[in-house]
């Protein structure tokens, strides 16, 4: 209790970092479940011209990286996102992965019997994508929401590469920062004297209270799990097309 | 099926280039134009600003000082009466950018790939330095030092400046701080009082047994010595080796003698009477059992309230210091001894370099040269506002208390900016500490070894072989844990399996060719 109690004497920057996180996950994962559906659907299209162009477009960056330092050019000197919230989320918006993912659910599990018969009916492109695809693949679109919520929720890198300040940082940060702060200090013998000598004390939290702390970092995405188990106990298919 | 096909294209253009569209509505918070790659820094010895006649003639210009330390909630406050200075003086403007100690290096390493634009950056032995050097991060500040850095040459020690070149060059300006070392205890003076201790005649180790004897009889429940990994008597500020550079990697010469042959630290006489001591005070159990594995620093030890004694690199006024940190005010004192010596680390310990993207290395330079020289405006990065953060205590000029607004501005980095003996003290130091400092500083014998700082580049391979042997030997025959004798046998044989000698003899090599360039 005590813990808590220490914890929450910093409660408006607890409070935002939280709201941070849980804004990033909320709107991270919708912004890119759609993005990435977007993607996904039309190279899951048979009937796609360039499907296999744009699929190995994607495919290619999952085996090429340009590596960390023009990746951080990109994002603050090109796109000029340093210390905004948006470079804690774009970077994660698209995952290869997750897009090959939908892909192969959108290409196997849904016949292209449907998606004519929609055709026939007369809806659109993009009629048929929203109102017949999406509802179909609820099952897909809910793991990999899940597994996008969880990464924008564990996410502490961005904070740390993107943001300085601690306006904008995310909860997990917020943690993972007094760990980093305490094992540069315990493998920099120079900078703590130097610190000690200048009287200025790091407040490093005790053990109890990084508990307690990472209590508060679980909390909400316990929450998630039982949300998204009901989409992934649903079926398929119930019997679109007659046989 | 063409429409198909149309449609199709554009919800797939459509994907990409949302992603595009996405980035355009965000807001930028930082204050900086996301100008793209800053041009070409200027040629070292051609600087872009005219001669300081008077601060009229220079534009004015935003000075940016990366450092580590933690963000303080006043700083905008600070930042705005230092501009008040600087804007008189040098027409120029800062702004602090602290970042904090954990992603430090993550953080000024992208900073420095990505060519970003700021001015001034914190460097030390200890932090990269030479690494950064070899980047070319920082320019070379010989010229600039002679042009706009007079003050910083009039009060700066030589030694400073000669130790910290690499290549017969300075990449940064170490502050004006202590500059030798020495080891030696650090102890509970109230603890000793009540036993009946005098430890006004130790000096040396074995002079500290009937010492820590008394303690452990009578004080069973306290750790009588406090040792860890790094901070023992076989510990190189104790024992005074010099390793040339990181003190992970083997080869060393001593700090208080003269030879300049590089060995094992084995073979250096000292280190095996150190080590049969130190197993000596671990048997008899007066140093803490987990002395080899403890991740507890000496402060967080000392804090603890139940050590008696910690070794520690020593300095004027070091007690003092402690005492505040741990909140043993007036219960801890210090014993010197060991010499005192100069050596690389000591001088190249904390220093302000001046980044290669700065778009004004000049003004950079004019801004450490102020912090070396301008007493307001030293005391004002360290100690924020008077009356505000700090007031002055009746009578004397130089001392200070803090105030209850203090905490909203005390970044603790009197270390990193400029000049220390122009800082304030604060009440419970000792009132002649700089006066100190400034003795010990002539007093201090300069290792052999000073200005050099061995490069580990060709041996790569062998040094991580070899710190590994480090990491599994080190903690436990410094402390005592094992027995040397047994013990230091087979550390001989696995260091030389690393390829130790190899080391050893790259390590001779480059010392040689320093060594021929100072003739």
């Amino acid at each position: 209790m005590e813990s808590y109690k220490f914890m929450f004497k910093d409660w408006h920057q607890i409070l935002r970092s939280f709201g941070i996180s849980v804004y990033l996950a909320v709107v991270g994962t919708a912004i890119s479940l759609v993005v990435m559906a977007l993607y996904a659907y039309p190279i899951s299209r048979s009937d796609f011209p360039h499907k296999n162009f744009f699929s190995f477009f994607m495919f290619f960056t999952m085996l090429f990286n340009g590596g960390l330092v023009p990746w951080y050019l990109v994002y603050t000197q090109m796109l000029d996102l340093k210390n905004t919230l948006a470079a804690l989320m774009i970077p994660l918006l698209v995952s290869a992965f997750y897009v090959l993912l939908l892909r192969t659910f959108f290409a196997n599990s849904i016949p292209m019997a449907l998606i004519e018969a929609a055709k026939i009916d007369g809806a659109g492109e993009i009629r048929t994508f929203s109102q017949i695809i999406l509802p179909l693949s609820l099952p897909v679109l809910a793991s990999v929401a899940l597994f996008q919520v969880l990464n924008y929720w564990n996410d502490w890198f961005l904070s740390l590469v993107f943001i300085s300040g601690s306006k904008n940082i995310n909860l997990q940060f917020m943690m993972y920062k007094t760990m980093l702060d305490i094992q540069f200090l315990s493998s920099n013998v120079q900078a703590s004297q130097g610190l000690a000598a200048a009287g200025g004390v790091l407040k490093l939290p005790t053990e109890t209270v990084r508990m307690a702390m990472a209590v508060l970092g679980i909390g909400p995405i316990v929450f998630a799990y039982p949300f998204f188990q009901k989409y992934f106990k649903k079926g398929l298919m119930v019997g679109a097309v007659k046989g | 099926m063409k429409s198909i096909r149309k449609s199709a294209v554009v919800l797939a253009a459509t994907a990409m280039s949302l992603s595009l569209a996405l980035a355009g509505c965000s807001s930028s918070s930082s204050n900086e134009a996301g100008s793209g790659s800053t041009q070409a820094p200027a040629a070292s010895g051609s600087p872009a600003a005219t001669k300081a006649a008077s601060s009229s003639d220079l534009k004015p210009y935003e000075i940016k000082m990366v450092y580590p330390g933690t963000a303080q909630p006043d700083q905008a406050k600070v930042e705005e009466a230092m501009n008040k200075i600087l804007k008189e003086k040098i027409n120029a403007t800062i702004k602090l950018m602290p970042i904090d100690w954990g992603q430090w290096d993550n953080k000024t390493n992208l900073m420095i790939a990505s060519r970003e634009d700021f001015d001034i950056l914190f460097t030390a032995q200890w932090n990269g330095h030479a690494v950064n050097v070899g980047k070319g991060a920082l320019l070379p500040l010989n010229d600039l030092l002679s042009q706009y850095g007079k003050g910083i040459t009039d009060s700066l020690d030589p030694n400073f400046l000669e130790g910290a070149k690499i290549d017969g060059k300075n990449y940064g300006v170490p502050t004006n701080k202590e500059l030798a070392a020495s080891g030696g205890i650090v102890y509970r003076t109230d603890i000793a009082k009540e036993l009946g201790l005098d430890l006004s005649n130790v000096k040396t180790i074995q002079d500290l047994e009937p010492i820590l004897k008394t303690v452990k009889e009578k004080k069973p429940e306290m750790t009588a010595l406090f040792l860890r990994e790094g901070d023992n008597f076989n510990a190189h500020y104790f024992a005074q080796y010099d390793f040339l550079g990181d003190a992970t990697i083997p080869g060393t010469i001593m700090k208080d003698g003269d030879s300049t042959k590089v060995i094992p630290v084995w073979d250096q006489p000292r280190y095996k009477e150190t080590l049969k001591i130190t197993r000596d005070f671990y048997q008899k159990g007066y140093v803490n059992k987990d002395a080899a594995t403890t991740q507890l620093s000496y402060q967080d030890a000392m804090k603890t309230g139940n050590v008696f004694m910690i070794t520690q690199s020593l300095k004027p006024g070091k007690d003092a210091e402690m005492a505040a940190s741990t909140g043993l005010i007036g219960k801890l004192g210090q014993v010197e001894m060991t010499a005192r010596t100069i050596s690389t680390g000591d001088s190249a310990g904390s220093m302000l370099g001046i980044s290669a993207s700065s778009k004004d290395p000049a003004r950079a330079m004019m801004f450490i040269n102020l912090l070396h020289t301008d007493k307001a405006l030293n005391n004002l990065i360290n100690f924020g506002i008077e009356g505000v953060h700090y007031t002055k205590v009746e009578g004397k000029d130089n001392i200070i208390k803090a105030t209850d607004a203090g905490k909203n501005y005390a970044p603790g980095a009197a270390w990193m900016f400029g000049n220390q003996f122009l800082n304030y003290l604060f009440e419970n130091e000792d009132p002649q500490k700089w006066e100190k400092y400034k003795e010990f500083n002539k007093s201090g014998k300069k290792s052999p070894g000073l200005g050099f700082t061995f490069n580990s580049e060709p041996v790569k391979t062998e040094v991580a072989a070899a710190v590994n042997v480090e990491k599994e030997f080190n903690a436990a025959l410094d402390t005592g844990s094992v027995d040397p004798d047994a013990t230091l046998a087979k550390y001989q044989e696995k260091m030389k399996a690393a390829g130790m000698d190899k080391i050893i003899a790259e390590k001779q090599k480059q010392f040689d060719a320093f060594l021929a360039t100072k003739k």
